[in-house]
């Protein structure tokens, strides 16, 4: 089934339910819930290693969280994901983002690159070798913004946290 | 290319890891915090949008519940089958374009079928109707819906086939048209590449056939404008480097060879080249409704009614309600309807966006834009340009109701422009709510900016520039008893804090290497409306309001 036809079978179904639908599309303000975790912190690691955290995101229906590279200038703004400075971790090469939907978006009028029902972005980090031992907080800041057909959303920054302890 | 394309095996992985990841974050809650495993997120709001609004605002309401959603649910509650689909019908004719039409429209239809299934040409121009309002997106579904419940009844088969026959014909018709979409971006792409390797003919007939299937793709414009320049035709590069600035997308260098193009074919000059992009916005992007100016009926009340747009210069879906107000400017003079327009800085940066315009959203609890309350109720939601008559005709109802509604105060208002500052008095009396938090706001705005946004806008109407009193936040009134009230807006404090936003706004954003292509400060003083209202801070409702548009005589002294 293509996507269009799939999006509008939504579309349809989306009006059939309008008693539920239509506030709730109208009033959402967080379609993008993010959570962050880590396989590898399960144990201590030692300072100057390197770990993965994946950034996962959660997309209600119809909206779209824009991908980290965009086609054209003069759409949506990136995704971004930073790991900011002041902090015993650095980002340790490039992240990794699964493959983007590529679609005709009639908001621009043309492509854009987006995610929608979820999405995990890994991040490579590394503790510095000079880390004090002991449990310290990862901080991962993401920037997104949001629209979907109807409305758009603030551009957000938030800061997710991980708890890593450095072993001695 | 990949359309609609992920790489499974990633997503497989990814979700995988977040299973993993999850089960990680369920012990984090479950065990005590010495555990070591404990690795899950806590999610904080680190910044706001940029530009910190005045304080001394309420906590915002949950928005009102939608007028045609109210009627719809209305319509619904009746058990008797006339009665449902009379209230069905009429909720469907007051409110044609509401989201909820196509539903009711099927609901009229399966009581018909079941309660009269003898009355088949009712039954049958019902379908033909409900096909026919269906919007483009729901018109596949309305024909698939309307078949089924003919054949489950096994009646009409006849004008049942007619109808599928119609559908599938529809439908190819659609697939043609977003097919012709989805290609003109790499049409647009095959003919610039057909620009730079030499092929003009080529590259003329792929750019010209991706700019007509999407006039808003800025590529097949500068491919255009590109090849013009290598055929020494710069009449033809103005127009289409024109074409690519009016998308509100260009980059400031496409701005600068448009300028470069254009003193070529002006004597060296830039005089008429704003004058230029607005005569080929106005053609090529004509207002998407057709305007019948607004004839008060025997009910019309001394009520101005007021219409607050919370909108985005770079929001697209802002586009259906910027042009509708644009619509209903045309249909209604200011004593009928007085419109402010609070620009913010959603989802991209807009230059029109100022402390007092992000103070009034906070004041409403606007999320996203766009957002629009007509004398205080507030909804949201907009849509694209081909989304705008839908608009137009869904928000004019209430529009109009508001007229017939009877002021709850009087408002009197006073303005002129002296030495650089615009002198406001105001008298509010006959004040009929006994509310306790009254307030009366004055808002400065200017009547049309000039500002190509990244929705293709270009002309954006009565553009909030200032509020009155302390912190913008207007000055109390007395319920019962009324106030007056005097302001001064100094024009020259006012640019300078616009600026200063602005600057402000670029400066936080500097590690993304921000800059806005124009800033919007600057006020011309022949362009000048004073918007007085008197609100109930509690309720929202708007008592009454008035309009005084700055004369430019009056202006000019």
């Amino acid at each position: 089934m293509s996507s269009q036809l799939m999006q509008r079978l939504v579309r349809g179904l989306c009006i059939f339910v309008f008693l539920s639908s239509v506030p709730a599309l109208a009033q959402k303000e967080n379609p993008i819930t993010w959570t962050v975790a880590s396989e590898q912190t399960a144990q201590p690691l030692k300072a100057g290693a390197t770990f993965k955290a994946q950034l996962t995101a959660r997309i209600e229906e119809r909206w779209h969280l824009y991908a980290m590279e965009q086609p054209q200038e003069g759409g949506p703004r990136p995704t971004r994901i930073l790991v900011p400075a002041g902090q015993p971790f650095t980002l340790d090469g490039k992240i990794d983002a699964p493959g983007p939907i590529r679609e005709n978006d009639p908001n621009f009028g043309f492509e854009t690159d987006y995610y929608e029902s979820s999405v995990t972005f890994e991040v490579p980090l590394r503790i510095a070798a000079t880390a004090e031992a002991g449990r310290q907080k990862a901080v991962v800041e993401v920037r997104f913004q949001t629209c979907n057909q109807e409305i758009c959303l603030p551009p957000k920054t938030l800061k997710l946290e991980l708890e890593v302890d450095i072993a001695k | 290319m990949k359309m609609k394309a992920r790489i499974p095996v990633l997503t497989l992985l990814c979700s995988t890891s977040v299973l993993i990841a999850g089960l990680c974050a369920v012990s984090a809650q479950t065990q005590a915090p010495a555990q070591p495993a404990t690795r899950t997120q806590t999610q904080t709001p680190a910044t706001q949008p940029a530009g910190a609004a005045p304080k001394a605002t309420p906590t915002p309401n949950a928005p009102p519940v939608p007028p045609d959603r109210k009627a719809y649910l209305e319509a619904l509650k009746p058990t008797d089958p006339q009665l449902k689909v009379a209230a069905l019908e009429k909720y469907v004719a007051d409110f044609p374009d509401s989201p909820g039409v196509t539903s009711a429209n099927q609901t009229i239809l399966t009581t018909m079928i079941k309660n009269w299934p003898d009355q088949q040409d009712r039954i049958f121009a019902h379908a033909r109707k409900s096909i026919q309002m269906a919007q483009d997106f729901a018109k596949g579904n309305a024909y698939t819906s309307i078949i089924n419940a003919l054949i489950d009844a096994n009646i009409l088969l006849d004008r049942a086939e007619e109808l599928a026959r119609e559908g599938l014909a529809w439908t190819d018709e659609d697939l043609a048209k977003r097919a012709r979409q989805t290609r003109a971006p790499h049409l647009a792409n095959l003919g610039r590449l057909y620009v730079r390797r030499g092929k003009p003919r080529e590259a003329e007939k792929a750019l010209k056939e991706a700019l007509a299937a999407n006039p808003l793709l800025t590529d097949a414009a500068l491919g255009l404008a590109e090849l013009s320049e290598k055929r020494k035709d710069d009449k033809m590069a103005v127009e289409y480097y024109a074409t690519a600035v009016l998308t509100g997308r260009a980059k400031p260098e496409v701005r600068e060879k448009l300028r470069a193009a254009y003193k070529r074919t002006h004597n060296d000059s830039l005089d008429g080249l704003d004058a230029l992009l607005d005569t080929k916005y106005k053609k090529d992007f004509p207002l998407p409704v057709t305007v019948e100016h607004y004839t008060p009926g025997p009910s019309r009340t001394s009520r101005t009614v007021l219409a607050e747009v919370f909108t985005g210069s770079g929001c697209p879906p802002c586009v259906a309600a910027d042009l509708a107000f644009d619509a209903y400017l045309e249909r209604y003079p200011r004593k009928d309807v007085a419109v402010l327009m609070y620009h913010q800085h959603i989802p991209l940066p807009d230059p029109m966006t100022n402390p007092a315009t992000q103070a009034r959203a906070k004041f409403y609890g606007v999320t996203g834009v766009p957002s629009y309350a007509i004398d205080g109720d507030r909804t949201t939601g907009g849509g694209s340009r081909e989304m705008t008559k839908g608009f137009y005709d869904r928000v004019r109802p209430t529009i109009e109701k508001r007229l017939n509604t009877a002021a709850d105060a009087d408002v009197k208002l006073d303005a002129t422009l002296s030495a650089g500052a615009v002198k406001v008095s105001a008298k509010v009396d006959g004040v009929k709510s006994e509310a306790k938090k009254l307030r009366l706001q004055i808002a400065l705005a200017e009547e049309t900016l000039r500002y190509s946004g990244e929705n293709g806008i270009r002309f954006h109407p009565m553009v909030v520039r200032a509020m009155a009193g302390e912190m913008a936040g207007g000055f109390a009134v007395e319920a019962g008893k009324g106030t007056s009230a005097e302001w001064s807006f100094d024009l020259a404090a006012i640019t300078k804090e616009l600026k200063a936003h602005l600057d402000e706004f670029e400066e936080k954003r500097k590690e993304d290497k921000f800059a806005f292509s124009e800033k919007k400060h600057e006020i011309a003083a022949n362009n000048l409306v004073v918007v007085a209202f008197v609100q109930d801070e509690d309720s929202k409702q708007i008592l009454q309001s008035t309009v005084i548009r700055l004369k430019p005589e009056i202006a000019a002294k």
